[in-house]
């Protein structure tokens, strides 16, 4: 097992193959890794044709032509963070989600569950699944529901969903594998935009109830996160 | 140059413009997108001189028609749906001369899931991210991000072009593989002895419930209790492992980071030739 040790960050390094490298470090969490990663991808080197960072991992996409070189990773320094923001994301409940599963799973009824969930400060961890998918983290345990045993084909945009330790929002109408609680009318992708999302890693993130009359006059509006939030 | 347009008769099942992706967003959320048998997609380009990168229409499952207002050469290569030109039947692989008026149709006979239709000279299209890839989810890419629909017009800037005595063509048939080589992935360990076996040793096939984001197999069930606690990254050609002990391959449009056990990924050439699987056709995986 290679180690590399990333301004002060250790990783296990393991390699798969022509196509990919896993950089593995289980203590310093998805923000850390996402600053790395993010200072990874900017070196724009040859031989790295993908950074995807998360929780524990940073994998590395190789280029099918160019020699791996480990060497010119070693410089690097994270740069700090921009301030993070403060979003408040207005929040439907949706009588229809997966509260058949939620209570199986955890014991709490829709009425608990989602009085339990607003106490939540979240903070949005990394990019990934889908462009402008928020992963937010900071549920009490007691709230954590596993993904579905099968995910659904299509799961509407919009829509506030709970896996495991993570909450999410769906841009688009995708599959997806996750419970769903509720849905937001704001568009949260800033498309042409990178990143294509409005919330960065270290925001934080509060829901707020809104009632289906507030849901339907903020849809009409057309609102993004960006214009409910600062403008 | 001079510039002529092919109008869409009949869109078929899901028909695209694709190119080859976009390379480094995936740290981004933003899907690789792009051809799905880069193979196929490389020669259909080579053949008409074009850089091998251009975009072009992709068809899945079925063939599309259309008609050439203007002359232009053009190739098509993966699935031989059947494809006819003014109801004359073309060979796929080679390179084909369309006179002003022509028509490009097929009976829809599949032999592979995926056909490229390269046309010679620029095909101008909308760009989103650098590429012409289609995310009809986002409306990113080309054709305003839309699937090809009947009556679309598509332009082309090309030389205007003589019928030549001769046309190149390739000289080979690309027949479909039975067996896909699987590489053991991050989580590959999940799986017990049993398991393995079942999976080398039991039949598999891609389901209706499929798309361009990700293929749903059905084969053995490998029953298994692993959860992940953390969502982990993911790239095309891995394959996830579902509660339900069912797997799925995410493909070119899929997600960059999910839940279940990466028991394994296909290389690029594994997972051009399993993109051209048709829905229930039966495959196997060895292990390389």
């Amino acid at each position: 097992m290679k180690l590399l040790q990333l301004d002060q960050i250790k990783y296990e390094i393991r390699q798969y193959g022509n196509e990919f490298l896993i950089l593995k470090n289980d203590s310093c969490g998805a923000v850390c890794n996402s600053l790395i990663g993010k200072s990874i991808l900017d070196k724009k080197l040859p031989f790295i044709k993908e950074v995807i960072a998360s929780e524990e991992e940073i994998l590395i996409a190789l280029s099918e032509t160019e020699l791996i070189d480990l060497n010119a990773l070693t410089g690097i320094s994270v740069k700090a963070n921009q301030e993070s923001k403060q979003w408040t994301i207005p929040l439907l409940i949706d009588n229809n989600g997966d509260w058949s599963h939620i209570a199986s799973r955890t014991g709490f009824n829709q009425d608990a569950y989602i009085q339990a969930f607003l106490q939540s400060k979240l903070t949005m961890q990394m990019a990934g699944f889908l462009p402008g998918f928020p992963y937010l983290k900071g549920l009490d345990k007691a709230l954590y529901c596993p993904r579905k045993e099968t995910p659904s084909i299509s799961v509407r945009a919009g829509s506030i969903a709970v896996g495991g330790p993570y909450v999410g929002i769906y841009p688009v109408d995708s599959p997806g594998g996750w419970n769903v609680i509720g849905v937001t009318p704001l568009h949260i992708i800033n498309a042409d935009h990178i990143p294509p999302g409005f919330i960065n890693p270290g925001d934080i993130i509060k829901f707020k109830l809104i009632d289906k009359p507030e849901y339907h006059v903020l849809k009409n509006k057309g609102l993004s996160l960006n214009d409910y939030n600062f403008s | 140059m001079i510039t002529i347009s092919v109008e869409i008769l009949k869109p078929g099942i899901f028909s695209s413009i694709q190119d080859q992706g976009r390379d480094g967003l995936a740290f981004y959320a933003i899907p690789r997108g792009g051809a799905s048998d880069l193979n196929s997609f490389h020669l259909a380009n080579s053949l008409v001189g074009n850089d091998i990168h251009s975009p072009v229409i992709e068809c899945v499952q079925m063939g599309l028609s259309l008609k050439f207002n203007g002359s232009c050469y053009f190739a098509i290569c993966g699935s031989d749906f059947g494809w006819t030109l003014n109801s004359k039947s073309i060979p796929v692989n080679q390179l084909i001369h369309a006179e002003k008026h022509s028509v490009l149709a097929c009976e829809n006979s599949a032999s592979m899931a995926k056909a490229y239709i390269a046309f010679g000279g620029s095909l101008k299209s909308s760009i989103s991210y650098n590429s012409y890839a289609t995310l009809p989810a986002y409306g990113w890419g080309g054709n305003q991000g839309k699937k090809l629909r009947k009556g679309d017009l598509l332009e082309i800037e090309t030389e205007s072009s003589k019928k030549l005595s001769t046309y190149p063509s390739l000289q080979f048939k690309i027949k479909p593989k039975s067996e896909i080589y699987f590489n053991p992935g991050p989580e590959w360990e999940v799986l017990d002895n049993a398991q393995k076996d079942l999976l080398f040793n039991k039949p598999f096939a891609i389901t209706s419930e499929s798309n361009r984001m990700g293929a749903r197999l059905k084969g053995p069930a490998l029953i298994h209790d692993i959860q992940l606690t953390y969502s982990v990254p993911v790239l095309p050609g891995f394959i996830q492992l579902l509660p339900s002990g069912q797997l799925i391959v995410v493909l070119e449009d899929g997600q960059t980071t999910g839940g279940y056990p990466r028991i394994g990924y296909l290389n690029r050439n594994q997972l051009n030739a399993f993109n051209q699987y048709l829905p229930n056709q039966s495959f196997r995986f060895v292990n390389r």
